[in-house]
């Protein structure tokens, strides 16, 4: 045997074994022989083998022993004498060494190896370089070597992570602390119907670890991808506690049926609402952003594909850890609204267009009249403050001027924001246990979030248990579950933000007397919002069931069959009461009972095949699955209720149930699928991925359900030719071509085959609804279909120092399901047709750096993500013709903004009064102190013909840079997120100006002063503002800091003394800094979504955006046992 | 382990089933072989009737039916740049290019829904026939008939609206495969033979009266009138271009008109209610009057949602902004305030108001305090100077003033109930007088001091500036004024500050902010049945038949013996307070009175013919009588008098100076331009320039 194997062999057991006597007797039946007759006998009569180099040891040299009967030791000694050969004796082996290199050389270096987080990795490779002499670190992360070198390296390498080589001459103790390899070549990662080497992936796909989710206090998975995966665009639509970021893979496809991608967790497809999903569960997060890659889910992953992986109970030791963190956030942009003096001046300035106000200063008499007559006496006095009065209580005039002196930062102006927001205070804990025996893994956890929202009334919390459990009943033969069930209760608040917002700064709340003023303005349209919360109450309530189960059996070498399963239930309800104490218009108090009920299930079967012949790689995977996906739904309402406690618990009690509304809905879809794919693998040098997906649906008539969804995939692994093998720079290096066709329904259940729609009618007191023809029959649709073409590098450099992935693609949405125009004269408007195309295109760029790697222990990493999407409306019906009312332009985004070209405001100069009057005597009424627009047509006629696409929603690229530096225990991270190039639409940012309304801070034209001439908004007056919505948009790119983290983990020498294994404190910074040229709220909110009509991708000017955006301070614990 | 295998694959074939698992079951949502049963069909025509409530579900309804006549101009809600006051003033907001570029598109909404509602009825009409076993008013060809009659009724009138506004139109009268893409346009001659037909149908077949639980469906009655108006229209027209003359035999449709309205009035079904503002009367929708309505009720449930085109809106369009004044606040008794309408001065000036009682009983002019938290602003009492401007008796210093025999005092709280309270310390009481949109004319006295001194807020149509020292009238003003150093400024109606029609006010709505009405709206009442035979008669020359009937419209227009009447009357119409007498007999007009000229009825010229004076007559009483009940333009486009009477009357459409002749009818829709194909292609620019109406 030779000796290094043996010595690894050794180091391997030397832990457990207990040493075999030396003192075990041999009896030799001569007194003198050769060593080797000696060797023969000691083996012959121990346990003991005896191993040595050959060369090193003369077997035939003449030995003579002073005794037949002696312990081995003596015997060996005997034997010995006189040579340069010494022995050991280890276990059962004794070593036969010449002398100098066991009592000079040998070498016994121990250490413990942690990962980045300070927590033991058990199982880690050490090697001494260059020989097979090796151990492996046990489940604290120890190990013991004992070094044969002359020049002895230690390598410790780990799947996952990077592999660190230190010089271990002259040392006895070496601890490494393994980074994580982001690249983790050997990873296998999840590709949807089983699992691929993360090196042999042929489609475009990007991967989020859990590492990267725990390192935000995030509430849902969605949040977790921003900026973290190239590609994938995650916006806010707003920040109300618990509501869920919108989110986008290589742009919007699909124009009426949502963009929205399918979400697998755990193997089994799932409806939306993955917001209810803990994210502290997730093992990891991937992304099937190609066709090539999605196309194995075929009909439904036009919009791409989000692999969701739970974690799972693995290793025989139990592992318990516990995640905690606490945070307080404030407000990070609030609306710059204006002061009382700032208001009272806007007032003024549209009663003196009215002619109303005759002094073009503030005058107190005017004042009293329109602050104090036409307002309230509350309003007066706050502006009154603002005068300067003598002893006698009479206005000082100021002798400069001859007007009463008048101070407008003096007038008094109550801040309604304020009142409206708080510091809120939340909470997020996470306990789970993992682990198992032989045969069995658990994984046990149980989540909380309470998340308290800054704006009054504002929260949501979360209570999430889950079981995952593997279970090797023999070993042929495998089941296992993963079960989630979750409970969301959210508050979305009462709107108090808004009704404060729109508050006159000069009222008050409450009168002198401390009484609640319901309309501080004295204006009928201006409640005070203040009780709102304890007189409205809304609650959320969500119970979510996710159940995934699996069978599985080896049938024979390579074959094997599995059986899923999976269920997902969800229930939501929402209760809203209001009293008429509200600020609500209602007399009486009245309650809204909804819930909605979703069930669906999935069933699959599925054949594996994987074999190796010779240097080709075959992987077959076959599969059937049917679904369905049932709803229901009922609402109701009913007002005047005798008593108040019952809320929506007793709607019966209603004292006029003839107002009640009650509704309900029912529908269920079916799919069913077959799919087949192919892996090849030739000489782990070019891959081959094909898959063929044949789905139908429910939703279309028969005939035209089913329909083939192909891909075709290429991987070139460049790295493995000979021509790279030796260039050491070159880590790793593939090329990727993929191509497929991806799918989408687009209908919604029952309308193909022509459906009625109710009438209202009575006759007299008679109900006399009616069924009229709705939609004609459309039983020629079928999907809509996008077709990719991706492109993709795979790199890594100098060890994969540097390493990322570059991908180029070209999507071809066709056939998209539009609403075709038929003349009104048929009765209908409109019918369906596949008619529609939309193309995106785009870059993404993913790169990782290890800046500084230092064995001292400092690293500094970097990783990038940029997307780079165009995403543009090919043909809608095929006319070349934009349809303005459903916001679609061909060549531009679907969520684009068509209006007016904003051109500053109308000045008094001699242009613009040339300006006005050409355009007036066309038809129009500019004033000056008016907006001006841009003559698009120049026709000198402004009308719907100057409107032109302002801009989208959608960004010009996106991304995220994270950095992480660490040093021993402590890592300092921060995180940025960008989203460059898209705008805002929104009505809010151009206030009123009428001088009855609230107004943000604008800088609107006041002729009065010469600050205010060159404005960006209208001179305030009563009355319709013509063309403002030419100011609704506005660009906002902006560039956030999203959090800045530093984490301490705490010494294991401290830790083992209270029996933790890990413990790391964190302290976060969310969301301090933002960048941007946004004018009004941040950002980063694009406000709802138009929910009529099918153009589902406009953001609703009107609607605002909900919630203000926060940042906070976080402090977090992770400890595992 | 093949036990495994085996129950494995049972599993497998479990869910490997046929093409059927993919079936949609039908649950809640209802598909066209429905139709196939009685109870079906039923549902059908329910659905062909709910379409007449899309005349009333949105702005378009005062847009294409009031504005842009000699009754109604803009409020101060509608301006000349929004879509809406475009349809007063005929911008080119209101061409079909206009649609396309983004402005309200009230003629499509109502073209769209309206042809929806013809492809119903000719999906009624095809089905009615073929329903066997039917158990119910179907069970046999009587009951058949009775129901086609109303589906054919409902067809006709809604061709009618569509041949009115849009001239030749295209359309079928089977039911629509929804592939048809030639639609010619019909000549207008066509469509009124079609629409007589389907009247006729009505008239011969359906029933006298329907009972409560069928209140509101056809009736013989509703047919004659309709057929009678449809004749009349057909009668009134003068072009004979092959495409847009409406056709017919004038003395023949004529004489039917006339003999249709008789039919009508004479048939012992309805009759006219006593005093006109019982018509109104909340609650009272279902009276003697009413020909034919459509329907509403205070079921919730069956009004639809607060955006449905399909409720009753018209009762916030009509009001004015009352709620921002001293002791208003918006409620329900004086609704939600939309101010788009203002009535012209044509509208008041041609009644006769000492004897008429319909224009006072049409306007709301008078509101009530409504504001529960009473103010404790200045504006409340009585200023010095107020009251020395107020009343002719008072102190020369203005410490105190007389009016109606009570002395009033500086800082006296001002709205009259209070005055008689002393020790009330509120300055405003719930149910004082607060705020009065003064109807009255050229010949008013009512003078600025006056104003002042009534205490309450008032907006007059006229009133006389005062000198300050003589207190001598100077100037009759429609126009606000400030009076001596500008501390009191007088109010004159202004867009948004004039009186509301009161008739569609709706106070049995949820709340004030809600849309949709409770109340029926009346398509056609007696009253005009009574104008329209009238009016044909008078056409023919019988004008002693013509008086006949308009005197019985008349009569019942006076204020009656022992009525009580208005403050404002015997303030400002000339009448003495407390004077209950009848007007009756000074209401009623003999056959002379279209011999010369009558200043109350601002003839367009005081040199026309009889004839054409009766024809105008006609007008102002259909103005008096139906003042906004939605008929205004198309009576001016029936008559051929739009374009001069809009450039005559209504003040926005003459200071624009848009309108052309070629605004009696609306432009084709640019979609279905768009849409349609001649020829197997799409319109050439060129053909659909053809295919538009002139001028747009």
């Amino acid at each position: 045997m030779k000796l290094t194997f043996i010595l690894m062999f050794l180091a391997m057991v030397h832990l457990s074994a207990s040493v075999h006597s030396q003192n075990t007797v041999i009896n030799l039946s001569m007194n003198t022989g050769s060593f080797g007759e000696i060797i023969n006998a000691i083996e012959e009569q121990s346990e003991f083998k005896i191993f040595y180099k050959n060369e090193q040891i003369n077997l035939d040299r003449k030995v003579s022993l002073t005794s037949k009967k002696a312990p081995v030791s003596a015997i060996l000694g005997d034997a010995l004498k006189g040579t340069d050969i010494g022995y050991t004796l280890i276990d059962k082996v004794i070593v036969l060494a010449p002398v100098e290199n066991n009592l000079v050389k040998q070498q016994k270096i121990t250490g413990r190896i942690t990962s980045g987080d300070g927590s033991p990795l058990p199982g880690v490779n050490v090697v001494e370089k260059g020989t097979t002499n090796g151990t492996v670190t046990d489940i604290d992360g120890k190990y013991s070597i004992t070094l044969i070198g002359q020049e002895p390296v230690l390598v410790f390498s780990f799947i996952g992570y990077l592999t660190e080589e230190v010089e271990a001459a002259g040392k006895n103790e070496i601890d490494v602390l393994l980074v994580d390899d982001i690249q983790r070549l050997d990873e296998v990662v999840v590709v949807g119907y089983g699992t691929v080497k993360k090196s042999d992936i042929t489609g475009s796909l990007s991967s989020v670890t859990s590492e990267q989710i725990m390192s935000l206090p995030v509430q849902n998975l969605n949040q977790a991808l921003q900026g973290r995966a190239a590609g994938v665009d995650v916006f806010n639509t707003g920040f109300t506690p618990g509501s869920a970021p919108t989110i986008r893979i290589r742009g919007n496809k699909s124009i009426k049926a949502g963009n929205d991608p399918l979400y697998v967790l755990d193997g089994i497809p799932v409806e939306s609402g993955i917001e209810e999903v803990n994210p502290l569960d997730i093992e990891s997060i991937e992304v099937l952003k190609d066709a090539s890659a999605s196309a194995i889910y075929g009909s439904r992953a036009a919009n791409g594909v989000i692999l969701i992986t739970t974690k799972r109970g693995t290793g025989r030791t139990a592992y318990v850890s516990y995640e905690g963190s606490i945070s307080i956030e404030k407000a990070l942009v609030t609306i710059d609204l204006m002061d009382g003096g700032q208001w009272a001046e806007m007032r003024r300035t549209v009663l003196r267009s009215e002619e109303a106000y005759p002094y073009d200063y503030a005058d107190p008499e005017a004042d009293e009249e329109w602050f104090g007559n036409e307002m309230t006496p509350d309003i007066w006095e706050s502006v009154k403050m603002g005068y300067t009065l003598d002893e006698n209580g009479d206005y000082v005039i100021d002798p400069e001027t001859g007007h009463p002196l008048y101070d407008p930062s003096k007038v008094r102006s109550y801040d309604w924001e304020s009142d409206a927001l708080r510091t809120a205070h939340s909470q997020i804990h996470q306990l789970s246990v993992s682990g198992g025996t032989e045969n069995l893994g658990v994984l046990l956890s149980v989540g909380y979030t309470n998340q308290e929202g800054i704006e009054i009334g504002q929260d949501y919390k979360r209570f999430s248990p889950r079981l995952n459990l593997d279970y090797q009943a023999v070993d042929w033969f495998k089941i296992g579950m993963s079960t989630s069930y979750s409970l969301a209760l959210r508050d979305p608040g009462v709107g108090i933000y808004g009704g404060a917002t729109s508050q006159i700064p000069l009222s008050l709340p409450y009168d002198t007397a401390g009484n609640f003023l319901m309309l501080p303005a004295g204006d009928d349209l201006i409640k005070n919002p203040l009780r709102d919360n304890k007189y409205i109450n809304i609650e959320e309530r969500t119970s979510r069931y996710l159940g995934s189960y699996y069978a599985e059996v080896t049938l024979w070498k390579g074959l094997k069959y599995r059986i899923n399963a999976g269920i997902d239930y969800r229930h939501y309800r929402r209760g809203d009461f209001i009293e008429p104490e509200s600020s609500r218009l209602v007399n009486v108090n009245s309650a809204q009972y909804r819930q909605n009920e979703r069930y669906g299930w999935t069933l699959e079967n599925l054949v594996f095949f994987d074999r190796t012949f010779g240097q080709h790689d075959i992987g077959i995977t076959l599969l059937q699955s049917a679904g369905a996906t049932r709803y229901e739904e009922t609402n109701m309402e009913a007002q005047n209720f005798a008593y108040v406690s019952q809320q929506w618990y007793n709607m019966e009690s209603s004292l006029s149930p003839d107002l009640s509304t009650l509704s309900s809905d029912f529908n269920r879809r079916q799919i069913q699928s077959y799919m087949g794919r192919i892996n090849y693998d030739l000489m782990d040098k070019y891959l081959v991925t094909a898959t063929l997906r044949y789905d139908g649906a429910s939703v279309f008539y028969k005939g035209n359900r089913w329909d083939y969804f192909p891909s075709f995939a290429l991987a070139w692994k460049v790295k493995n030719e000979s021509f790279l093998q030796n260039i050491n720079a070159v880590t790793q290096l593939k090329l990727r071509l993929g191509y497929g066709t991806t799918g989408q329904s687009g209908v919604t259940p029952y309308e193909t085959d022509g459906t009625l729609v109710e009438t209202l009618y009575v006759f007299g007191e008679t109900p006399a609804k009616g069924y009229a023809p709705n939609l004609l029959a459309t039983r020629d649709v079928g999907w809509e279909k996008t077709t990719t073409t991706n492109f993709g590098i795979d790199f890594g450099f100098v060890n994969n120092r540097i390493s990322g992935s570059i991908d180029f693609y070209n999507a071809n949405t066709h056939d998209l399901l539009l609403e075709s125009k038929l003349p009104a004269v048929t009765g209908y408007s409109i019918t369906r047709a596949n008619i529609g195309k939309v193309n995106n295109k785009g870059l993404e760029i993913t790169l990782n750096t290890i800046n500084i790697s230092n064995p001292g222990g400092f690293r500094w990493e970097t990783d990038l993500t940029f997307s780079f999407n165009r995403e543009k409306v090919v043909e809608i019906y095929g006319d070349n013709v934009d349809d303005i009312n459903n916001n679609l332009f061909i060549g531009y985004p679907i969520g684009s903004y068509y209006n007016y070209v904003y051109d500053g405001i109308l000045q008094d100069t001699p242009e613009d009064s040339v300006w006005i009057a050409k355009y007036n005597a066309s038809g129009s009424f500019f004033e000056t102190g008016e907006i001006k627009v841009k003559d698009i047509d120049g026709n000198d006629t402004i009308n719907g013909f100057d409107r032109e696409v302002v801009g989208s929603n959608v960004p010009d690229f996106t991304g995220g840079i994270s950095n992480r530096v660490a040093y021993k225990g402590f890592e300092l991270s921060f995180f940025v997120y960008f989203r460059v190039g898209q705008g805002i639409y929104n009505r809010a940012r151009v206030p009123a100006l009428d001088g009855r309304y609230m107004a943000w801070d604008v800088k609107y034209y006041n002729p009065l002063d010469p600050d205010r001439r060159n404005a960006t908004h209208q001179q305030p007056r009563d009355g319709q503002i013509d063309f403002q919505n030419a100011l609704w948009y506005k660009e906002a790119s902006f560039l956030k800091v999203r959090n800045i983290t530093l984490s301490y983990n705490l010494p294991k020498s401290i830790i083992s003394k209270v029996k933790m294994n890990s413990l790391q404190v964190y302290v976060m910074a969310t969301n301090p800094f933002l960048f941007t040229n946004y004018d009004y709220m941040d950002p980063e909110a694009q406000g709802r979504y138009v929910n009529t009509g099918w153009n589902r991708n406009q953001v609703d000017p009107v609607q605002g955006i909900s919630g203000i955006s926060t940042k906070g301070l976080v402090l977090g614990v992770r400890a595992g046992f | 382990m093949k036990k495994y295998i085996l129950l494995l694959f049972a599993a497998f074939t479990l869910v490997t089933c046929s093409d059927e698992f993919l079936d949609e079951e039908q649950v809640g949502v209802l598909k066209y072989d429905y139709y196939e049963s009685e109870d079906g069909i039923e549902k059908l025509i329910n659905s062909c009737y709910s379409v007449q409530r899309k005349k009333y579900g949105d702005e378009w309804t005062y847009a294409l039916w009031n504005y842009g006549t000699d009754e109604w101009k803009r409020g101060d809600h509608a301006y000349t740049t929004h879509a809406m006051g475009g349809y007063n003033d005929y911008t080119e907001m209101i061409n079909a290019v206009g649609y396309e570029i983004g402005y309200k598109n009230y003629p499509e909404n109502i073209w769209t829904a309206y042809y929806n509602g013809i492809d119903r009825c000719n999906l009624a009409v095809e089905k009615i026939p073929l329903v066997e076993g039917g158990i119910g008013i179907m069970k046999d060809n009587e009951g058949k008939n009775k129901r086609m009659g109303e589906v054919r009724f409902l067809r006709a009138i809604y061709l009618f609206m569509l041949v009115q506004q849009w001239g030749p139109i295209p359309y079928h009268l089977v039911p629509s495969s929804g592939s048809e893409k030639e639609w010619p346009r019909q000549p207008v001659s066509k469509v009124y033979d079609d629409i007589i037909a389907d009247l006729q149908f009505a008239v011969d077949n359906c029933v006298e009266k329907q009972n409560d639980d069928n209140y509101g469906r056809v009736t013989k009655n509703a047919a004659r009138h309709y057929l009678a108006k449809v004749l009349l229209t057909r009668a009134c027209g003068t072009d004979t271009d092959p495409m847009f003359g409406r056709g017919g035999n004038r003395n023949e449709d004529l004489a039917r008109a006339a003999a249709l309205a008789e039919e009508c009035i004479n048939s012992g079904y309805n009759s006219l209610l006593p005093n006109y503002a019982d018509v109104w009367e909340e609650g009272n929708e279902i009276n003697d009057e009413i020909l034919f309505a459509t329907q509403f009720n205070q079921e919730v449930g069956l009004l639809g949602g607060a955006s449905n085109d399909y409720r009753n809106n018209t009762h916030v369009y009509w009001l004015n902004q009352y709620d921002t004044e001293v002791g208003m606040a918006r409620n329900i008794e004086y609704g939600r305030p939309f101010r788009r309408m203002m009535i012209t001065d044509y509208a008041c000036d041609i009644h006769d108001r000492l004897n008429d009682s319909r224009l006072r009983k049409s306007l709301l002019e008078v509101y009530y305090s409504t504001a529960t938290a009473a103010p404790t602003s200045a504006s409340y009492k009585w200023t010095a100077k107020e009251l020395s401007f107020a009343f002719t008796d008072a102190a020369t210093d203005g410490s105190w003033a007389v009016r109606y025999g009570d002395t009033l005092y500086t800082g006296d709280p001002k709205f009259e109930l209070a005055t008689e309270n002393p020790s009330n310390t509120e300055y405003v009481n719930v149910g004082d007088t607060a705020l009065v949109f003064l109807m009255n004319d050229r010949n008013t006295t009512l003078t600025d001091r006056e104003i002042v001194g009534r205490g309450y807020t008032v907006f007059a149509r006229y009133y006389w500036v005062t000198d300050p020292v003589t207190r001598a009238p100077l100037e009759l003003v429609n126009h606000d004024t400030t009076v001596a150093d500008g501390d009191i400024r007088i109010k004159a109606w202004v867009p948004g500050k004039a009186p509301s029609l009161v008739k569609f006010r709706d106070r049995y709505r949820a709340d004030v902010a809600t849309y949709q009405g409770t109340r029926d709206f009346f398509d056609a009442r007696l009253a005009e049945t009574y104008l329209i035979g009238a009016e044909a008669y008078g056409r023919l020359g019988n004008y002693t038949k013509a008086v006949e009937l308009v005197n019985v419209v008349r009569r019942r227009a006076a204020y009656h013996a022992g009525e009580e009447r208005p403050n404002l009357w015997w303030q400002f119409d000339g009448g003495t307070e407390g004077d209950e007498s009848s007007r009756e007999d000074a209401m009623l007009i003999n056959e002379g009175y279209w011999d010369s000229d009558v200043p109350l009825e601002h003839y367009t010229s005081a040199s026309l013919s009889k004839e054409q004076r009766f024809v105008e007559f006609m007008l102002n009483e259909r103005c008096r009588e139906l003042l906004g009940e939605m008929m205004r333009w198309e009576d001016l486009v029936r008559t051929e008098t739009l374009f001069q009477r809009a450039m005559m009357f209504n003040d926005d459409t003459r200071a624009t100076g848009t309108m052309r002749e070629y605004h009696k009818l609306r432009p084709i829709p640019q979609t279905h331009l768009d849409a349609i194909e001649t020829n197997g292609r799409p319109l050439t620019a060129g053909e659909k320039q053809a295919y538009q109406n002139p001028g747009f």
